[in-house]
């Protein structure tokens, strides 16, 4: 997963840590609409429903972020709910969604300061 | 499109001019063609058929097709519609007229469309397409399928006709019989088309039974299995391929790229297969790694469970032994039983970090561990375990230190207990003694002092008491294993320790009132000694004078006697009441001693050894002898009256007789006067004061007269000497009672056998000697003579006769 890294990745040092902070999310969209972001993870899948996507020009561009851990939807704590259907109540949702999700205000799953860029480089011993 | 040109070229001869070229816009061709030169070269033919085979192939998606290709698309229609289907696109919508400039505009719509496209279409008009041009038409069909099914293939970053050649090499690589150069000659064996599919699909065609001897075959086999299995309609003649000296480029082309889509799409679709394999994979895979973290935690979470009710029991029995038992336990837990756990818990860390670091790279949210079994979960419950084992340790610690000074304080407590212990044998008994009861005063002076040096030692032993105390309650304060037995030797300790202060308040006391006693006893025994001494004195006195032996002569001394006991006698209340007194002295002593219980010791009179008693029985003598005395004074008086009147009567007689003797010797009257003598002389009477004559004197006389009656006479006078100090004189008496008195020595008026001898008429040179100074002894033996008289000792000396010679008196 590539959170949208804040920092510029150029940086080599780890993500400094700081605390995931909670924020209330309340999404609104017109009737053909989609919301506009994917939906990954459940409990029938033990892992946690997460914002993996988010769609240009949707109702969810600019509220949620790659990344973002869904707490509750619609108030149903998430850790209950399977994929099947934590995606059955957002769809069934109407025009407004109301979700709460945490945030990791840096980059710390980003691994994008340990992947390599370019060919492999090798160097022969001794030089 | 880089090599373009070059590959154009290459074609051998002008015999084989490909149709006309398309600008691509990156190169110019240069190529030449003349419309006029030759009708229907093979290559148009082979073109022909193989384009027909290959739009159709796709028309047939639209359930449609063409026969002619010249004709077929002249309406534009089914060119409009192939467009459609290979580009997946809407285009514009067709007239449905059938007027030439209705056809003009569809083509027009499909080249604009392909133009649209990226391609630059160059001399391909729309007209000439109406109008069934072949070389027009080949050429916009071979510009449709560059466009669309070539220009997009990229291998290795080749792209293109390039990149499809690139792919041919790759996928025939293997097969030794096989050399792709080109898309002409390469190809015209027919193996490389067997090669490609039995790359792909080895059980479609048996590889190793081919040989390029036989191209109509291999061409065949080729384009029959790929018609039937991989759905690649035939688009080349087998013989144009083997006839023509070198097959169309364009036309292998075309049908080598179906192979491509077909199997690149397959191997799309395998790669898919093959991604999503590696996808459930590592699904499966990371599910194996849940599973594993669920477990783990599941198990680790109950071993902490377990564990720490273990570390965080404080029950103890109190014993060093059972702490040290629980100190190995634990250090057994360090030792063998955590360590694993330590490595199980690195485990599911580790498990976790690999798991969720699988999930992101793969793009995937993070893994949820069900509740109670978050990394939190698991990091809260060890921290509880080794604050747990943290606690432990330190009571543990703590417990021994705790007992250890336990052990120590109790050691102390034994060690003063049995100091007190052994100080306190026998003080009870001590103090429970009466023997103040029956001591001397001094004794109980010397009693109080000692009470009050041990009143003293009671006093300093107090604090220890306490301290014992003391340290019974801490030892039951810090909960000492053996609190009953510590309690009841306190209890006891204490208990004594109690009854000894009241029995020392007690003895005090009473040594305090048995010495107000006994200095009141004291003060009564002085008294009574006081007075009983005199007393006793007096009684001795008395008891003397009352047993006084008289010897009177006299009615005088009679009288005067008699007087002396009338004044005792009168002296006798006074006396009395002195004894009474004495006696009631010694009654207080014994009522006081009897009122204080006391005996023994008190009751002996410091000051003197006479007692009551004593007093009382010299008392009662002396009552007792009183009436006797005063009766035999009576006697006494009487006798002595009598004495007087035998006096009187002799001296009648005498004075009669003597004168009458005087004048003749007439014995007549010496037998009265005999008896009257012998009367007197029984009477003890000595001397006559009525008569000078004496009945010596007129037995003298009568002696002159009669020498036997003198005879006689002597007889007489001895036998009155015999008898009871026999007719000594008083001065003689007083002298005989001085040496009766000298033998009596023990004073009781009683004479012992012994002494008694020296009353006798004889006394013993030994006596003498033993009694006298020597002077004395030898001048009374040498005067004095044996005794001649019956049952004498030897060496017996007559007494009388010495008597006699010392008074100038003597018997003859």
């Amino acid at each position: 997963m590539y959170a949208m890294v804040m920092s510029p990745p150029s940086a080599p040092a780890a993500p400094q840590p700081s605390a995931p902070s909670t924020i209330d999310v309340a999404l609104h969209r017109s009737p053909d609409q989609r919301w506009g972001f994917r939906l990954q993870g459940g409990a029938d899948y033990r892992t946690q429903l997460t914002v993996m996507r988010v769609e240009p020009n949707s109702p969810a561009q600019g509220k949620l972020r790659v990344g973002d851990a869904i707490q509750t939807v619609n108030g149903k704590k998430s850790r209950q709910l399977s994929h099947a259907q934590a995606s059955e109540v957002i769809k069934e949702s109407g025009n407004s969604l109301k979700l709460t999700i945490v945030r990791e205000p840096n980059a710390a799953a980003c691994l994008d300061h340990i992947r390599p860029s370019g060919k492999p480089k090798f160097s022969r011993p001794g030089s | 499109m880089a090599n373009s040109g070059q590959y154009y070229n290459s074609n051998n001869g002008s015999a084989y001019n490909n149709g006309p070229g398309y600008y691509d816009g990156e190169e110019e061709e240069e190529e030449e063609w003349n419309r006029e030169d030759f009708l229907d070269p093979v290559w148009e033919i082979q073109q022909k058929k193989t384009f027909t085979a290959w739009i159709n192939s796709f028309l047939r998606k639209a359930d449609t097709s063409i026969e002619d290709i010249t004709q077929d698309l002249c309406s534009g229609l089914k060119l409009m519609l192939l467009l459609e289907v290979i580009s997946g696109e809407a285009l514009p919508k067709p007239e449905r007229g059938r007027m030439r400039f209705h056809k003009i505009n569809n083509v027009n719509k499909a080249l604009e469309f392909i133009e649209r496209k990226g391609v630059q279409l160059v001399s391909i008009g729309a007209e000439e397409i109406v109008d069934g041009n072949v070389k027009m038409t080949l050429g916009m069909i071979w510009t449709i399928i560059l466009r669309f099914a070539i220009q997009d293939i990229t291998v290795e970053e080749m792209t293109a006709k390039e990149g499809l050649l690139l792919w041919c090499q790759r996928k025939t690589a293997p097969y030794k019989n096989v050399n792709v150069q080109n898309f002409h000659m390469s190809f015209q064996d027919g193996l490389a088309f067997c090669a490609l599919i039995h790359r792909h699909r080895p059980e479609l065609i048996d590889y190793d039974k081919l040989s390029k001897d036989n191209p109509l075959e291999n061409l065949n086999l080729a384009f029959d299995v790929a018609e039937k299995h991989l759905d690649i309609p035939r688009m080349l003649d087998p013989e144009d391929m083997v006839n023509n000296v070198k097959p169309d480029e364009r036309s292998v082309m075309t049908y080598v790229s179906a192979y491509y889509h077909a199997f690149s799409g397959a191997q799309k679709a395998e790669t898919a297969a093959n991604r999503i394999c590696k996808v459930l994979r590592v699904n499966q895979e990371n599910e194996k790694l849940m599973d594993l973290y669920e477990r783990l935690a599941s198990d680790l979470l109950a071993w902490i469970k377990r564990t720490r009710p273990i570390l965080e029991d404080r029950s103890t029995d109190n014993t060093l032994d059972g702490v040290r038992d629980r100190l190995n336990q634990f250090r057994d837990y360090r030792r063998a039983e955590k360590p694993p756990k330590l490595e199980e818990k690195a485990l599911l860390e580790t498990t976790f970090n690999t798991l969720q670091t699988r999930l992101r790279l793969s793009n995937r949210p993070a893994y949820l561990p069900t509740e109670g079994k978050l990394v939190s979960d698991i990091a809260n419950a060890w921290k509880g375990l080794e604050k747990a084992e943290k606690g432990f340790e330190e009571w543990m610690l703590a417990e021994m230190q705790r007992l250890h000074r336990l052990e120590n304080l109790y050691k102390k407590f034994v060690l003063k207990c049995g100091n007190h212990e052994a100080w306190m044998e026998g003080k009870e008994a001590q103090q429970q003694s009466q023997d103040f009861k029956s001591c001397k005063l001094n004794d109980l002076k010397a009693m109080m002092n000692k009470q009050v040096a041990f009143e003293a030692d009671l006093g300093a032993h107090q604090e220890r008491v306490e301290q014992i105390c003391k340290i019974a309650e801490d030892l039951n304060s810090l909960g000492y294993h053996d609190l009953d037995s510590v309690n009841s030797r306190c209890q006891a300790i204490c208990g004594a320790w109690d009854r000894l202060g009241v029995l020392s308040t007690t003895r005090s006391r009473a040594l305090r009132e048995a010495e107000q006693v006994l200095e009141s006893l004291d003060q009564l025994h002085l008294q009574f000694a006081k007075r009983a001494a005199p007393f006793n004195n007096w009684l001795d006195g008395a008891n003397e004078d009352l047993m006084d032996f008289f010897i009177v002569y006299s009615v005088q001394e009679v009288d005067s006697l008699q007087a002396a006991h009338s004044e005792f006698r009168a002296s006798l209340p006074a006396a009395e009441a002195e004894h009474r007194a004495i006696a009631q002295i010694d009654a207080e002593v014994r009522e006081l001693a009897a009122a204080h219980g006391l005996s023994g010791d008190a009751l002996i009179n410091p000051y003197t050894g006479l007692t009551a008693r004593e007093l009382a029985i010299k008392w009662d003598e002396v009552s007792a002898r009183v009436p006797a005395r005063d009766q035999s004074l009576q006697q006494e008086v009487a006798r002595q009256h009598q004495n007087e009147r035998l006096r009187r009567q002799f001296a009648d007689l005498a004075n009669v007789a003597g004168p009458w003797i005087e004048q003749r010797l007439d014995g007549s009257n010496i037998e009265e006067m005999e008896r009257v003598n012998q009367s007197i002389q029984e009477a003890f009477i000595f001397d006559n004061p009525h008569s000078p004559y004496t009945m010596e004197t007129i037995r003298v006389g009568w002696e002159q007269l009669h020498t036997s009656i003198a005879k006689a006479l002597n007889e007489v006078a001895n036998q009155i000497l015999m008898r009871d100090s026999k007719g000594i004189t008083n001065d003689e008496m007083t002298e005989f009672r001085k040496c009766f008195n000298h033998f009596d020595k023990s004073k009781t008026r009683r004479l012992d056998p012994i002494e008694f001898k020296a009353c006798l008429p004889y006394v013993t040179s030994e006596v003498l000697r033993r009694e006298l100074p020597p002077d004395q002894a030898e001048y009374c033996i040498q005067r004095m003579s044996p005794y001649g008289g019956p049952d004498a000792p030897p060496g017996a000396l007559d007494y009388t006769t010495f008597s006699a010679t010392l008074y100038g008196e003597t018997d003859l």
